[in-house]
């Protein structure tokens, strides 16, 4: 007989495979560092990678991540074998359907295509059902063609198609989950997904593959073989209604420009009337802050090939970085289709303040105050002579209007010398807080060469939260600045009560005002405080509290600052520089004006059995000089959580005040968390008087509490307040002994 | 006795093998197609497709690569003279057949190019 010998090769687009024929991945399975062979990418940029790889086993989720970052890529097919034994029995639902499935879980973010099919095609030894996986569903998806399950069998090719909103980068939006619930016998059984239109395609999961419980009438054993990712092309037929996309991918607007106009085009066919929806998202500027959500529908009448979206734009008038949204056209209908670019970046550009030639501050006052003070800086080099005048920003929630939250105030032919300030007081006229937590007002100053500058203050309720509402009275003691200032906490849900029974935190709902520890940070409530620590004298050490062996201390700050920040903890008793610890700097060029900052050390022990006066504590440590940077003049509250881990023993807690490193005060020597049984304690006291310029008031705003788990009676939490710091803290619950 | 071809034979019916291809008004060509015998991607061979055997081999002349390949799993090929008569019909895989192809899975429009393809005519 002739031999035929002969070598081929298809460039069919193979992206990224992985033929683990040697150990297939079979139940549990393992990472084995396979890194999968990368075939030749389509085009210049295009790569494909092993991305991640997470081990499975009984009862628990197998991922693998290919991740391809392929342009213009226009389709895509994942294709992979799969195998499971006999004992992979039916368990359809509505049957005995129990969690034996396998999830093939495409993350399509940033596919800019919308009609995906999946190719099922049994080789002959085996059949088996898919359940198009609509139960998680997002929201934002368009349609989903078929959702109902499919039957595949032997020498039958199913193709399940649907369409899906395209989704924007990051998002887990658009995923696939074809879920394999009824496997009987099959082998190696090829499915492939076919991802058309697309033109960027971010990554293919594999998984998570949930094996099932652990019983015996789980699958016994399975395996996944041969994946595979191909990029290949694909025809897509021409819209015949036109195409509808945005005339660019990105634009810019000035931040005082008010509205920005984005153009959206119809191409390719412009027969009949057309819509399509328009939606905006945040990237890094805030809908409601930065500017107005946008969700409309925008309809081409026959013929029509132009239209645009406006985009209100909020000048906040505080310097800041450049914010971007995200401009999603999609469900097109009556013919047409999205087309690219199908998102458009809108950039609005900060117009920092002060580019008229003056300055004008951004102040912060409260509500309960007579005036909010203005203050305009020549920082030129000549007088200037200008007008200034106050403005609404807006009406309602958020703004404050003439005439009813304050006075109008303007002056005309002021003169400012070169490096003078002048301030301009404009009248408040509140008699409650205002409605959502703060007002805006506008004060614009223009000089005489029309120069105009625009400053904004900011009158704020200083006490808007509902659960301290209703142990502390606004009138007692008085509000005023720097009185703690809460808001958007619903509830004290979740958080412990100070109670310790077993090995873990009780997880009983905290009654108002008595949180006093809590198990760790997470969706603390977003608690502000005006410290006034810039009245503090320079490279000020200020003590807030002591800490015992074991104990960890987790705690949250918001902050606004305008200099760098440095956060330190240690055992700083005998002043050396060397034994504290440093956690961190916070720049004051951290984004954002209010920042959260979850801190915890691991331990704060430092070698010692047990604690003593001289102990291990947390303190705060700024070394700027607020007296000569008065432009810091918002601080925030620090919160503490004190977590007794393992020692525990009758002892005293005290608070310290530190100035320059050198023991200043000892204010208050507390019988700190004594379990003896006969001595509930006082708490640990977090305040010193040294701190607050104007004198500490205590007050406690819960109420004493039998301890549910028979142990000491259970201490309501205090506020120490003054002038301008505000401490909080709940140390005074008691614990009971550790089981 | 196994019978045992001298190389004059072997490079007679190699030729006569190879020149069936050459059947037909035109250039006869290269079929690779699914198991179940649907076209998956054509390479058109030269004209004459192979050049005279030497030793009992006959080497294939140039073959058009099939640059919008129709698409699917290749299970076999097929080799066809212009008149679409079959002449004969070979295995494809990865490794280990007659014809193998760096993958078996061809995407529509790919393209599929030939390497080296030779028909050996054995003495015995």
């Amino acid at each position: 007989m002739p031999v035929v010998s002969g070598t081929f090769t298809a460039s069919n687009g193979l992206l990224i495979s992985e033929d683990f024929d040697s150990s297939p991945l079979t139940s549990p399975w393992y990472d084995d560092g396979i890194a999968f062979d990368k075939g030749t990418m389509p085009e210049t940029g295009s790569d494909c990678w092993r991305y991640s790889w997470t081990e499975g086993d009984i009862g628990t989720n197998g991922l693998i991540t290919a991740r391809c970052a392929i342009p213009n890529q226009s389709e895509v097919t994942i294709e992979f074998d799969f195998a499971a034994s006999a004992n992979f029995a039916d368990q359809r639902p509505g049957s005995s359907y129990s969690a034996h499935f396998m999830y093939v879980h495409t993350n399509l973010d940033g596919l800019y295509g919308d009609n995906t099919t999946i190719y099922l095609e049994p080789d002959g030894d085996g059949n088996f059902w898919v359940d198009i996986n609509k139960s998680d569903e997002p929201a934002t998806w368009q349609e989903v063609r078929n959702t109902a399950d499919v039957d595949v069998y032997d020498g039958e090719v199913h193709t399940v198609s649907w369409y899906m909103k395209a989704n924007t980068f990051g998002n887990a939006d658009g995923e696939i989950k074809l879920v394999v619930d009824g496997i009987t016998t099959i082998d190696r059984t090829d499915i492939e997904i076919f991802i058309y239109e697309g033109q960027f395609f971010d990554k293919v999961e594999l998984g998570p593959y949930i094996i099932g419980p652990n019983s015996a009438s789980g699958p016994l054993s399975y395996y996944v073989d041969n994946l595979r990712i191909y990029g290949g092309t694909h025809d897509v037929p021409a819209a015949t209604n036109g195409i509808i996309s945005f005339s660019a991918s990105s634009s810019s607007i000035d931040e005082d420009e008010g509205t920005a106009v984005v153009s959206i085009i119809r191409s390719s066919g412009s027969d009949g009337a057309v819509t399509v929806d328009v939606d905006s998202s945040d990237i890094t500027a805030t809908a409601g802050e930065d500017y107005t959500a946008v969700d409309q529908t925008v309809e081409f009448a026959d013929g029509e090939t132009n239209k645009s979206v406006t985009v209100t734009i909020s000048d906040d008038m505080s310097s800041e970085s450049n914010e971007t949204l995200l401009l999603t056209l999609s469900n097109a209908t009556g013919g047409a289709t999205v087309g690219t670019p199908q998102y458009h970046t809108l950039t609005i550009v900060d117009q920092t303040p002060g580019t008229g030639g003056l300055e004008v501050d951004f102040p912060v006052y409260a509500w309960d105050q007579d005036t909010i003070d203005f203050t305009v800086y020549n920082p030129g080099a000549s007088t200037v002579t200008f007008d200034y005048a106050t403005a609404d920003l807006g009406s309602g929630t958020g703004y404050a209007e003439a005439g009813t939250d304050y006075t109008a105030t303007s002056g005309t032919d002021e003169t400012i010398a070169a490096g003078e300030k002048k301030t301009y007081s404009v009248p408040i006229n509140y008699s409650s807080a205002p409605a959502g937590g703060s007002d805006a007002i506008r004060f614009t100053v223009t000089d005489s060469d029309e120069n105009v500058t625009h400053g904004r203050g900011l009158i704020q309720d200083v006490l808007q939260q509902a659960n301290f509402d209703e142990v502390w009275s606004e009138g007692s003691p008085t509000r005023r600045k720097g009185r703690v200032r809460s808001h958007t906490q619903s509830s004290f849900s979740n958080y412990l009560h100070g109670i310790k029974s077993g090995a873990v935190w009780d997880t009983t709902t905290a009654a108002v005002g008595k949180t006093s520890i809590k198990h760790d940070c997470v969706d603390y409530d977003n608690r502000e405080f005006d410290s006034g620590l810039d009245s503090l004298s320079a490279s000020t050490i200020c003590k807030i509290g002591t800490m015992d062996d074991g104990e960890e201390y987790y705690f949250k700050l918001w902050i606004k600052f305008e200099e760098d920040f440095d956060w330190y903890t240690g055992y700083p008793e005998d002043g050396k520089a060397q034994n504290k610890f440093k956690f961190g700097r916070i720049s004051k060029d951290y984004p954002g004006a209010y920042t959260t900052w979850y801190l915890k050390p691991d331990r704060f022990q430092f070698g010692r059995s047990w604690p003593t006066a001289a102990d291990s504590f947390l303190y705060l440590y700024y070394d700027f000089d607020p007296v000569t940077n008065p432009t810091v003049r918002e601080w925030t509250e620090v919160i503490f959580y004190q977590k007794r881990e393992s020692a525990w023993a009758a002892h005293d807690g005290i608070a310290r005040l530190y100035i320059n490193g050198v023991l200043e005060d000892e204010v208050l020597n507390t019988d700190y968390m004594n379990n003896n049984g006969s001595n509930p304690g006082t708490g640990l006291e977090l305040h010193d008087s040294r701190c607050c310029l104007g004198g500490w008031t205590q007050q406690q705003i819960g109420s004493d509490a039998a301890n549910a788990n028979g142990g000491d009676e259970v201490k309501g939490g205090y506020v120490w307040t003054c002038g301008h710091i505000t401490s909080q803290y709940w140390p005074s619950a008691k614990y009971d002994k550790p089981e | 006795m196994a019978v045992v071809l001298p190389t004059s034979t072997r490079n007679v019916l190699c030729n006569a093998l190879v020149d069936l291809i050459d059947a037909g008004s035109g250039a006869g060509y290269l079929e690779f197609q699914t198991a179940g015998g649907t076209e998956v991607a054509t390479l058109p061979f030269s004209d004459p497709a192979f050049g005279d055997a030497s030793t009992g081999v006959a080497t294939a002349s140039t073959i058009t690569d099939d640059s919008n390949a129709t698409g699917g799993t290749i299970g076999k090929a097929a080799f066809y003279d212009s008149d679409d008569t079959e002449v004969m019909t070979v295995g494809v895989a990865t490794s280990g057949s007659d014809i193998n192809i760096n993958t078996v899975v061809v995407v529509a429009a790919d393209t599929v190019a030939a390497g080296t393809l030779t028909v050996t005519m054995p003495a015995s």
